[in-house]
């Protein structure tokens, strides 16, 4: 079923004189229960494109479709805040906050319902990443890179949102860290039934997932693979 | 976790980076506090002042009273006394009293009973009669006299010409310096007509009346009595007690003109004397209120000046901690936080933080306003201000507290929080004009 999709999505960069096309008229489609990889070399327009499909960033052209509905029409704000859950590549946490209040920031943001007690939920999700009580109310920046990418991925499914977009979230980790992270990306699509999307430019991540789209520098078009 | 409580979370954990902006508006809040405090002395003073002396017409001698008793002016004096009956005639005033005097009555004529024995010690001197038609001396009004015993007069006494005096304390010493046993219930004749003493009086410590003619003073020639009576007595020599001294609260000050108009209209063509004045209170408040009007200029650009550079200093502060923040404000935004609760969030946060710097700086920024302006005044006062006149000023500078009220603490927090809640709207809205990938990068 497809949740998300776009529709000739176009986006360019002023480029001295001209505009250099980083996107141009994209379709592609993206379904529940599904971990996507995009793939491709820096500077091929990945975290643009991620931009625009969490609502990050307006596109110039086109078109971004939730359920059919345009995601301007439902509002940016509420779609960032009722229908997306999303991870950095620098984790963007808020330091002088801990892992709990971090993640009960966004529950408390959301309109979507959460049931019980918001404090309970938190610990309960943070702990699904392995994030344990006492790691939870550390600072922020106490810490290791890994913790703080678990607190970041229990921040985007603690609102109960149905996709996850995720931008090099293991770039900054070590290779054992970066495989637990993948698991937990897999189980949250295939158990969870969310709609995982994942931006990497690392070739083997991107076999362990189940669908590929490769972002292609000279077409500016994707190109997909299922594993 | 709303935004309230990310404020509060923030304020705690933050408070090194908030400290700077609390000194900040720690120190513009006593500047604020001080320059409100002294305009809002200003202005009361010049209330207050209205209150009391600001409906207030006086007519007095310019030169003391040695004019009067040549019998060539004494037809002007008299065309000013029935100047006088008219104008009591309208029906604008709180309070009224003419006080009349007639210098036909000489000390000699008064004598006092004692054991049965009539003395006769009084130097030839003229007696200052004051004739009263109010229950409250004239100048006891004036902070002239003060009663050291017995009472003033009672309207019975007034409206039946009762024969009663109010003596000075004076009287009491006789002009070789021995002690008269004179006190209340005694009698005195004057012209041959017994008086009963109600009263006596001394003259209030601070104030001096200048009187080149007579010496009023050491010689207790001033006595009161009620008006009818005097007219009874100078009756009974021929003469026309003359006025010596009028004095009209108006109701109202917009009565003022109305009062001038009937004055105007009544004097037209007679002759009055020309050492005899009229001050309004609104002169007096020109010539002793200078000063205070000065402060009360210099305090509205104290206050200008205050809340621009408060407004300066706080979108600086505010602009640095922005810059700090910036990244947590993409974050938010990013969550999908709504706009105007990510704005709210930080004019709480700083706007606590401000507020409570403002209200220490309230404590000592009064008292640095009530310091300040009484210096000023001191420094602004002026030379050729009579003794009187200064009298009068001190009086204002008394009156001259700071009224620590929910008006004034209005005033201050109003300009304030304004002042914040602008310096942090601004930035705040103008970094969420962005999309959240451009506030994040
Ligand atoms: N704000 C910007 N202004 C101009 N060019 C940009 C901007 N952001 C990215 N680019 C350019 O757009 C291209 C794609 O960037 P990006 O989407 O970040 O690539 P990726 O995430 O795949 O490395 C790059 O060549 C980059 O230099
Ligand atoms: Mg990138």
């Amino acid at each position: 079923m497809t949740i998300l999709e776009t529709k000739d999505l176009t986006f360019t960069y002023p480029d001295g004189d001209s505009r250099k096309i980083i996107l141009n008229d994209v379709n592609v489609g993206f379904e529940i229960g599904k971990f996507y990889t995009i793939l491709g070399p820096s500077g091929s327009g990945k975290t643009t494109f991620l931009s625009l499909i969490a609502a990050l960033d307006t596109p110039e052209k086109g078109e971004i479709l939730l359920n059919g509905e345009n995601i301007g029409k439902i509002g940016l704000e509420k779609f960032r805040r009722d229908h997306i859950g999303i991870i950095f590549q620098s984790y963007n946490l808020i330091p002088y906050m801990n892992a709990l209040e971090n993640v009960m920031v966004a529950m408390s943001i959301t309109d979507n319902k959460i049931d019980g007690d918001l404090k309970q939920n938190a610990l309960r999700v943070l702990e699904s990443v392995g994030i344990d009580g006492t790691k939870a109310t550390r600072r922020i920046n106490r810490l290791s890179g890994g913790e703080q990418q678990r607190v970041a991925i229990a921040r985007a499914i603690s609102t109960n949102v149905e996709i996850i977009v995720a931008d090099e979230p293991t770039g900054n980790l070590d290779g054992k860290t970066s495989e637990t992270i993948i698991e937990i990306f897999k189980e949250l699509a295939h158990k969870q039934k969310k709609c995982v999307i994942m931006v990497t430019h690392s070739e083997k991540i991107a076999q362990q997932s189940d669908v590929i789209l490769k972002l292609n520098t000279d077409i500016q078009n994707f190109e997909a693979h299922t594993n | 976790m709303n935004f309230l409580k990310r404020s509060f979370i923030s304020m705690i954990r933050n408070c090194s980076k908030i400290l700077p902006l609390f000194f900040a508006v720690f120190v513009v809040g006593n500047l604020l506090c001080s320059a409100v405090a002294i305009k809002q002395t200003t202005l009361n003073t010049k209330k207050q002042f209205e209150k009391a002396f600001g409906t207030k017409i006086i007519f007095d001698y310019k030169n003391g009273y040695q004019n009067i008793g040549y019998e060539e002016n004494n037809i002007k004096y008299r065309n000013l006394g029935a100047v006088f009956k008219e104008i009591d005639q309208l029906d604008i005033y709180s309070y009224s009293n003419i006080s009349y005097f007639s210098n036909s009555l000489v000390s000699q004529n008064v004598k006092y009973q004692e054991n049965e024995n009539i003395y006769y010690e009084y130097e030839d001197m003229p007696l200052f009669i004051w004739g009263i038609d109010e229950t409250i001396p004239i100048d006891e009004k004036e902070y002239d006299i003060e009663l050291v015993d017995g009472r003033t007069f009672t309207q019975t006494e007034l409206n039946h010409s009762k024969h009663v005096v109010v003596l000075s304390e004076n009287f009491k010493i006789t002009k070789d310096s021995k002690i008269r046993n004179i006190g209340i219930g005694d009698v005195v004749f004057i012209e041959n007509e017994p008086f009963e003493v109600i009263g006596i009086y001394k003259r209030s410590k601070n104030v001096q009346i200048e009187i080149n003619g007579y010496n009023e003073d050491n010689n207790c020639t001033r006595i009161y009595m009620p008006l009818g009576s005097l007219d009874e007595i100078t009756t009974n020599i021929n003469h026309i007690p003359v006025p010596i001294k009028a004095f009209f609260q108006l109701n109202d000050i917009e009565d003022t003109d109305l009062f001038m108009e009937n004055y105007a209209s009544f004097t037209k063509g007679i002759q009055i004397p020309d050492d005899f004045y009229m001050m309004k209170s609104t002169e007096l408040f020109e010539k002793i209120g200078a000063p205070i009007e000065s402060l009360s200029n210099i305090s509205s650009y104290i206050l200008v000046t205050t809340e621009i550079i408060m407004i300066l200093i706080l979108m600086l502060f505010v602009f640095l901690i922005m810059k700090n923040r910036k990244h947590e404000i993409g974050i938010l935004y990013a969550l999908g936080e709504r706009k105007y609760k990510i704005i709210l969030q930080f004019i709480f946060e700083i706007y606590l933080v401000g507020l409570l710097a403002l209200s220490c700086s309230t404590i000592t920024g009064c008292k640095l306003g009530q310091c300040l302006s009484t210096t000023l005044m001191n420094i602004d006062n002026k030379e050729e201000l009579t003794i009187k006149e200064k009298q009068e000023q001190l009086h204002l500078i008394e009156m001259n507290q700071v009224d620590y009220s929910i008006e004034y603490f209005g005033q201050v927090f109003v300009a304030c929080s304004l002042a914040m809640i602008i310096s942090i709207g601004f930035p705040i809205s103008y970094i969420l004009r962005f999309e959240p990938k451009k506030i994040l990068m």
